[in-house]
């Protein structure tokens, strides 16, 4: 279960894991450094999806102070542990916007291959490569994600603002991702 | 929507919790007993945060790690954790997709319970009764307290004043090493929990070993997480061992030219039973088989023929 990135940085398991059982046994450093490590990721999904810097940074102070309160809880997740507090940013930010109830903490988060968040270098390759891959897509299919992704939109709602039917916007929103995913592993 | 309406574009939706509360239900009652389903949804939001990561990049403000670190310095883990308040808004209890599978009422330990589950149960046990040695602490106090009043009334003289000193210097001490744990206790916690992972995940391998020519056959089951080197072996129906031997479990790694690798010696008790419950195993060697030979007591760095138990 405590496998964060395994599928790609065999070095960056053994920090995360290390840093979070440091957490739980209040070392005060290691939330430190994994501050250091994503809290740029988690304050910039929370800034675009609330667009306001302040909440934004409510957001990422709630995140961190989830991660020192209750450690055991990340300790728990599969996958990556930069994925998983990016929706959980996500997330808390959708409450803020009252479009969610929904509990955070994804159960499990599996990055595509090769894919490593746990330095900032690698962010910023995938962010480059993303952002590409993203701006390929058709208009239509990228606006529907962002309505979605950042705002919270359900398809039914996007479906009435569009003029399409809620299964057009469902199959836009699940090819994108698709096609994200597929691109993102060549 | 039903269990059998639900696709991939569901749980997009569903990742994103954007679907009705009712619909979301259902889609996680799938869940619980989908491993495809819960693959997907774990690779959907693996899409998401790389959605995430194609925004604009910024930093937060500096301002924003110190009023963190302070906040954490504030709430410096001196206390017992369960005294620490639970976040309130991101429940984790609720967490949707947490199990692996159904969660199962607990029952009493029975006799007829395999011995390891009883061990089990014996080490939290342990683990329950040495919590509670605390209050015990509060209970000796208290009394002396009440004497020190009664003297104190009676105009006690300066010796029993310095023994009443004496006797709270004492308490305080105590007191200050209240937060003292049992190390034992807490190892046994974590090896109890450690099997119970092991057990539980998902990600564990479950391997039968059978012979079918032997009436009741010998068996055994492998439950093995590679990822935390973590084993459980419980064996069963083995016929006992010629003076000077052992049963010794292997792991065949995945792989040509790897070796085997010598998992632990066990030897069955009267009723045939044997169990390797954590044994020392280097984490994140992928397993293709595990076997069982009979070798000397004295160990073998290499599987002695006849595999009696075999199992992938």
């Amino acid at each position: 279960m405590r496998s964060f990135e395994r599928e790609n940085n065999a070095a960056a398991v053994v920090d995360d894991i290390s840093l979070l059982t440091l957490v739980k046994d209040g070392d005060e450093r290691s939330i430190g450094q994994l501050y250091d490590r994503y809290a740029k990721i988690v304050y910039s999904m929370a800034l675009h999806a609330l667009r306001d810097p302040a909440s934004a940074e409510d957001v990422l102070q709630d995140i961190f102070l989830q991660v020192w309160r209750t450690p055991e809880r990340f300790l728990a997740l599969r996958g990556s542990l930069g994925a998983a507090l990016i929706l959980a940013a996500r997330d808390a930010s959708m409450q803020r916007l009252k479009r969610s109830q929904q509990p955070i903490i994804p159960a499990d988060v599996t990055l595509i291959a090769r894919a490593d968040l746990t330095s900032e270098a690698q962010q910023t390759v995938l962010a480059g490569k993303a952002r590409g891959i993203l701006r390929s897509l058709p208009a239509e299919y990228r606006k529907t994600l962002e309505m979605a992704f950042y705002d919270g939109i359900p398809d039914t709602e996007i479906a009435e603002m569009t003029g399409y039917s809620a299964a057009v916007i469902k199959t836009r929103l699940r090819t994108a991702l698709l096609t994200l995913r597929k691109e993102m592993q060549l | 929507m039903s269990r059998r309406d639900i696709t991939g574009e569901d749980l997009v939706l569903y990742a994103m919790h954007l679907l009705p509360p009712e619909e979301q239900s259902t889609v996680e009652q799938l869940l619980l007993t989908s491993p495809e389903g819960r693959a997907e949804t774990a690779a959907i939001r693996g899409d998401l945060a790389v959605v995430s990561l194609a925004s604009e990049m910024q930093s937060p403000p500096a301002s924003a790690r110190q009023r963190l670190l302070k906040q954490v310095v504030r709430e410096r883990k001196t206390e017992s954790p369960s005294t620490i308040p639970a976040p309130t808004i991101y429940a984790p209890a609720a967490a949707p997709v947490l199990e692996d599978e159904p969660t199962e009422q607990l029952r009493p330990m029975a006799e007829s319970d395999p011995p390891f589950l009883r061990s089990f149960q014996a080490a939290l046990d342990q683990t329950e009764d040495h919590y509670e040695h605390p209050k015990s602490l509060v209970q000796r106090t208290l009394p002396w307290i009440g004497w020190a009043a009664a003297i104190a009334c009676a105009g006690v003289s300066a010796w029993e004043l310095r023994t009443i000193q004496s006797l709270k210097a004492e308490n305080a001490q105590h007191i200050e090493n209240k937060p003292f744990v049992d190390k034992a206790a807490e190892e046994r916690t974590e090896r109890a929990q450690t099997v119970l992972e092991a057990l539980t995940s998902g990600a564990s391998q479950r391997i039968i070993l059978t012979k079918p020519d032997i009436k009741p056959p010998m068996s055994g089951e492998v439950t093995y997480l590679a990822d935390r080197g973590a084993l459980v072996f419980q064996a069963s129906h083995l016929e006992p061992l010629p003076e000077g031997k052992t049963y010794e479990l292997w792991l065949i790694p995945s792989g040509s030219e790897r070796k085997p690798v010598a998992v632990g010696a066990f030897h069955p008790d009267s009723n045939g039973y044997a169990e390797i419950i954590l044994p020392e195993i280097a984490k994140g060697i992928a397993a293709s088989k595990f076997g069982v030979t009979m070798e000397e007591q004295s160990g073998s760095e290499e599987p002695t023929l006849p595999i009696l138990l075999i199992g992938q």
